[in-house]
């Protein structure tokens, strides 16, 4: 996936003006927010049941060390092969080896984030490997090459006529429809041939059990179980911090997840694999492959103030509450990740100077905090990134804000650092500010307040403060 | 040496500052479910049904096999494939089968893994298996794979059929997960955790019963 976070006013302005994007987004993320709603309610204390959430989140993160060794000696002891990779090259390597030592020629994806931040499907389809999504709107999304435009539903916006249209020029559809259950149907034949002759399949992992060495997948479609269930050999991958302590904090979290990402007590599949098939079982995987990957998560775990954005469970309820998320739609945060958590995300792992407008499209309402079920405080984090950019933290990938908009502030700390800089300042300005208002020459000369003034008509002020007026008044009563 | 991938990452974590950790907060206590036998059953029911799976309660094995005649005949199914597990096999499905001209496959019957991927996916209408438990906190059947409950019957047919007997239905996860889980020989290469068909809302946000997996669930709770 080509990495688009430099172009979010650019996709987002394109998306504003897109009456379909609009139309879809003045609806879905409210009805997502209504079904979270429901589902919590099923809870006899919903804000506490987030809260003990997020404590088994905070945990896991802190404990993460200890919990990773935990989970890879209860995994081996399983007979799983596990495997650590840096970044996204070694574990994308690491994948292609399994599947050309094998001779594979084709794989069945489950819908995997942390693969889709890795470009895992192009890699393999380079080297001759073919990737089937097999999740309908990964499916769509690979067919139709665009990035997930929401982190549970990635074509939930495409329009029925272009869903149709791909699929007849793929040859999944022979007679054209608009139906979405035949649509499904569609792609259901055409992947179950898949299915069923599939010798490698690869998944994400919501979560690990370090406890006992479980992996965890939770679906609707089972198109996961497919691909866990019918190839000799599975590939399951995770970044380092889905792991949880317990079984129990497990099946905690997965309530909390399904309520959170779709307002169901439970997906109607939830598979917890602990090692390969056993010999004498006729289906399931003969090799279990759990690939572990770090890239650029270590480095940022030592960071106090960024470990919160190691608690999300990716349900997307962030983004169905989120002002900016309703108006330019998944696309515009140009990445794996979309909405606040994108936002929190997104800088983190490609580096602040890629993602300026990022963490810096945010209102500050809070919502997203507010629905959070694992504790991620988004706005605290974009603050953080903002502040981080301007000091030039070489760890977050900052190179330092821009010459003049720095000249600026130094202008205005010299001006309030004193009553008489002040004074002196304002007298300067009133009448620049008055003829800039009149002409455009105060726009070139505010050059990094123009998109500020862009919007917004000053009236004029006049030439004199009220201090000044007051003593002018004083002088004339005196007379 | 270069250092390995697992070298490098643990030494990055390792300088994570020692876990400061703070105690949890309370668990929230869970919605109080009825606990006599009719209140699960009735829970359970209601719960499935309202996540699109079809829900019956059968008195005996011989009603759990009527109602097994009745979905069989509704749905035009000719084949059907059976777990060898603990249920089905006390029904002796073979027997109704032949009674009612149904051609059953058995999962434990075959040796070649293409074979029986072929029966699973081309040849059975519908899959019929037991379950090791079912919760009513959310209408939920729990499936540990094994030798004698293979993965496919309850994944591959277009319908799958799940029959149990009432005992097997507790209230919530932990009562059962966690025993199971704790001691290390006794855990399944897979649990599976069914609730309801198929489906998917990722066309238009329409949903849509029946995706990859089963488009109709019918559970049969016997007792």
């Amino acid at each position: 996936m080509e990495i688009k976070t430099e172009q979010f006013v650019e996709i987002g302005k394109r998306e504003m003006n897109d009456p379909q994007a609009q139309t879809f987004l003045k609806i879905l993320p409210e009805v997502l927010g209504v079904m979270r709603e429901v589902g919590m309610a099923s809870y006899t204390d919903p804000k506490g049941a987030s809260k003990y959430g997020a404590s088994i989140r905070r945990e896991a993160v802190a404990r993460l060390p200890e919990l990773l060794e935990q989970l890879e000696s209860n995994l081996v002891a399983n007979g799983t092969r596990v495997i650590w990779a840096r970044d996204a090259e070694e574990a994308n390597k690491a994948i292609l080896k399994i599947a050309h030592d094998n001779d594979i020629k084709y794989v069945t994806k489950g819908k995997s984030m942390v693969t889709e931040e890795m470009n895992t499907n192009d890699m393999l389809i380079k080297n001759g490997i073919e990737v089937f999504e097999s999740d309908l709107g990964e499916l769509i999304i690979q067919l139709l090459e665009r990035p997930p435009f929401h982190i549970v539903g990635p074509a939930i916006n495409v329009p029925v006529e272009e869903v149709r249209d791909i699929f007849l020029e793929k040859g999944i559809l022979t007679e054209p429809t608009l139906d979405p259950t035949e649509l499904g149907y569609a792609a259901r034949m055409f992947l179950r041939e898949k299915f069923q002759h599939l010798e490698m399949g690869i998944t994400g992992i919501n979560m690990a059990v370090a406890e006992t060495g479980t992996i965890i997948n939770v679906e609707n479609e089972g198109n996961i179980r497919f691909t866990k269930s019918s190839p000799r050999i599975q590939v399951s991958v995770m970044s380092l911090e889905k792991v949880v302590p317990t079984m129990k904090d497990a099946l905690y979290m997965l309530r909390l997840l399904c309520r959170n990402c779709t307002g169901q007590k439970l997906g109607s599949y939830i598979t917890f694999d602990t090692g390969p098939k056993k010999e004498d079982e006729i289906d399931g995987p003969e090799e279990l492959i759990v690939v572990i990957v770090d890239n650029g998560r270590s480095k940022q775990l030592l960071n106090p103030e960024l470990r919160e954005a190691f608690h999300c469970i990716r349900c997307g309820a962030c983004l169905n509450r989120c002002p900016v998320y309703a108006k330019v739609g998944g696309y515009a945060y140009g990445w794996a990740y979309s909405g606040p958590i994108g936002q929190v995300l997104n800088p983190m792992l490609l580096g602040l100077n890629r993602t300026q407008d990022l963490y810096r499209a945010s209102t500050d309402c809070g919502r997203c905090k507010e629905v959070c079920p694992s504790g991620v405080n988004h706005p605290r984090i974009f603050r953080y990134y903002r502040q981080q950019d301007v000091e030039g933290n070489k760890d977050l990938g900052s190179v330092k804000r821009p010459w003049s908009e720095r000249q600026s502030f130094k202008a205005w700390q010299w001006a309030v650092q004193s009553r008489k800089n002040w004074d002196r300042s304002i007298r300067m300005m009133r009448p620049l500010l008055n003829k800039g208002i009149s002409s455009p020459g105060l726009r070139r000369w505010v050059k990094p307040l123009n998109s500020w003034m862009k919007s917004r008509n000053l009236r004029s002020v006049p030439g004199k403060t009220f201090h000044e007026r007051w003593k002018d008044l004083e002088k004339e009563q005196s007379q | 040496m270069t250092m390995s991938a697992r070298e490098e990452i643990f030494k990055q974590l390792n300088q994570m500052d020692p876990p400061d950790l703070k105690p949890r907060p309370p668990e929230i206590p869970q919605i109080d479910l009825p606990d006599d036998i009719d209140g699960r059953i009735e829970t359970f029911i209601a719960e499935l049904t309202a996540k699109a799976g079809v829900a019956h309660r059968a008195e005996n094995e011989e009603a759990a096999r009527e109602l097994l005649t009745e979905i069989v005949a509704a749905e035009q199914i000719k084949t059907i494939m059976i777990a060898g597990d603990d249920t089905t096999s006390s029904l002796n499905l073979k027997g109704w089968g032949e009674k009612e001209g149904v051609s059953v496959l058995e999962a434990v019957g075959y040796d070649d893994k293409n074979d029986y991927r072929r029966a699973a996916f081309e040849e059975a209408d519908a899959g019929i298996t037991g379950v090791d438990f079912a919760f009513s906190e959310s209408g939920t059947l729990a499936i540990h794979h094994n030798s004698e409950n293979a993965r496919l019957v309850s994944l591959a047919p277009p319908i799958h059929i799940a029959i149990f007997p009432a005992e097997r239905l507790c209230r919530y996860y932990e009562e059962v997960v966690l025993p199971a889980y704790t001691e290390q020989e006794g855990i399944p290469s897979q649990m599976t955790f069914i609730t309801g068909p198929s489906m998917t809302a990722d066309i238009a946000a329409t949903p849509t019963i029946g995706m990859h997996g089963p488009k109709k669930l019918f559970a049969i709770i016997v007792g």
